[in-house]
């Protein structure tokens, strides 16, 4: 090892046994022990290292915790997103086996070849509710979505203690992680019927929309609101 | 990280109107929290200040808090998105530069002056740099956190992070010696204090 390769790694080096790891950290401590020149270089980041050191230490300031009190009592309590709202006190494992059925659908984002993924669709009897997962998958971070959630006349939006929510669209804004994101969303079957779900996405001009049917059949007894809810 | 179970019932609460609720869901993360915010701010004013408005965002956000990530890896989130709107690098302050530096010195009381005028020297080099570099360098060295906690925090993988602290050092020399002052060949001079590891 020369001191071209040496330079960039003795930083790292300076961080003790470990910290560079494997064949490096070997010859980087042999070749320190060989040359003044990184000897020296070593010696100058051990000096600025001591001095970041010795800095004041910043602690949290006494009365953060007060005035961070008085802030928040002059904060008016947030207001829920609507699709915190259609999830609030959702368990939904307990409610996709109550329910004995579950749908679910996907988008994959900026991903070619793009289009929607129907994963699974089963029915569900009027008057009962099924949790809905819509999934989303990005390959980056991604800020400023707007989500679109739209029901047909034979579903209707349901909180998570069962409650009928009277409106027919949903819209958030949200961000999507890297990775996939499992939006899951209650709805209740109120007529027999093929009845199909629209998803959308947007972000900027990119636009998503997907859709999945999800049958109501004639068959099923109206549950008592709250008995498949959460614990909220 | 899913949030735990403990921690969602406290998001419930605060949603249903509890703020203390919302006081304890981030009462463990204050401390470091205000660590993350000092490393990137700059200075201990600015810290406190952006810390609160993070702290009230994350508030006001609660609602979109679904538990699947970390409380803490959100806040911290908050808090870095928090500096970088509000603190721009044009914006920072900048001590004035120091213009008297001694001759090296022999003596221990001498040392002492020494480190201390070179501790203003770095000081000043440290806000110079950028918030990338400056981050990871205070909660390496002067936080003591390790590397997997800096990437935690500031959301980076471990190569990036040493890679990060490894840059802002050696910006930190580079600017020293740059100087082209008393400093510069002090510290170029030096030979003591050579790393055992």
């Amino acid at each position: 090892m020369d001191c071209r390769q040496a330079e960039p790694l003795l930083a790292t080096w300076l961080d003790g046994p470990g910290c560079l790891g494997g064949i490096e950290e070997v010859e980087v401590e042999a070749h320190v022990a060989a040359c003044a020149s990184c000897g020296r270089h070593v010696s100058t980041l051990r000096t600025i290292q001591e001095q970041v050191r010795a800095m004041p230490k910043p602690a949290l300031p006494e009365d953060f915790r007060r005035k961070l009190h008085l802030a928040l009592a002059a904060e008016p309590v947030p207001v829920r997103p609507w699709h915190v709202r259609l999830l609030s006190g959702l368990n939904l494992p307990s409610l996709a086996l109550g329910a004995a059925s579950a749908a679910a659908l996907t988008f994959f984002l900026w991903r070619p070849p793009g289009p929607g993924i129907v994963l699974e669709a089963t029915a569900v009897p009027v008057g009962q509710d099924v949790a809905v997962q819509v999934a989303f998958e990005v390959q980056e971070d991604v800020r400023d979505v707007t989500f679109d959630v739209r029901l047909p006349e034979g579903l209707r939006f349901v909180d998570g203690r069962g409650r009928d929510l009277p409106e027919s669209q949903v819209t958030w804004q949200g961000e999507l992680r890297k990775g996939r994101t499992v939006v899951p969303i209650a709805v209740r079957g109120l007529q027999p019927g093929r009845w199909e779900i629209t998803a959308v996405v947007r972000k900027d001009r990119s636009i998503r929309e997907t859709h999945i049917v999800l049958p109501v059949t004639g068959d099923g007894t109206r549950q008592v609101p709250g008995k498949q809810g959460g614990d909220a | 990280m899913p949030a735990t179970p403990e921690q969602m019932h406290l998001v419930r609460r605060a949603l249903d109107g509890d703020k203390r609720a919302f006081e304890i869901l981030v009462d463990p993360s204050l401390d470091r929290l205000y660590a993350l915010a000092h490393s990137l701010a700059g200075n201990p004013d600015d810290a406190a200040d952006v810390l609160q408005d993070a702290l009230l965002k994350a508030y006001r956000a609660l609602g979109s808090f679904r538990g699947s990530s970390d409380v803490h890896g959100w806040l911290c989130r908050i808090v870095r998105n928090t500096v970088l709107d509000e603190f721009k690098r044009a914006s920072r302050r900048h001590e004035e530069p120091v213009d008297q530096v001694p001759e090296r010195p022999g003596g221990s009381l001498e040392r002492q002056l020494e480190d201390k005028q070179l501790g203003e020297v770095v000081r000043e080099a440290v806000d110079a740099l950028s918030d990338k570099l400056r981050g990871p360098l205070l909660l390496y060295d002067l936080e003591g956190y390790d590397y997997q906690e800096i990437a935690t925090m500031l959301d980076l993988n471990l190569g990036t992070v040493k890679s990060r602290l490894n840059r802002a050092r050696e910006s930190l020399r580079q600017t020293l010696l740059d100087r082209k002052d008393r400093w510069a060949a002090w510290l170029e001079g030096r030979t003591d204090g050579l790393p055992t590891g």
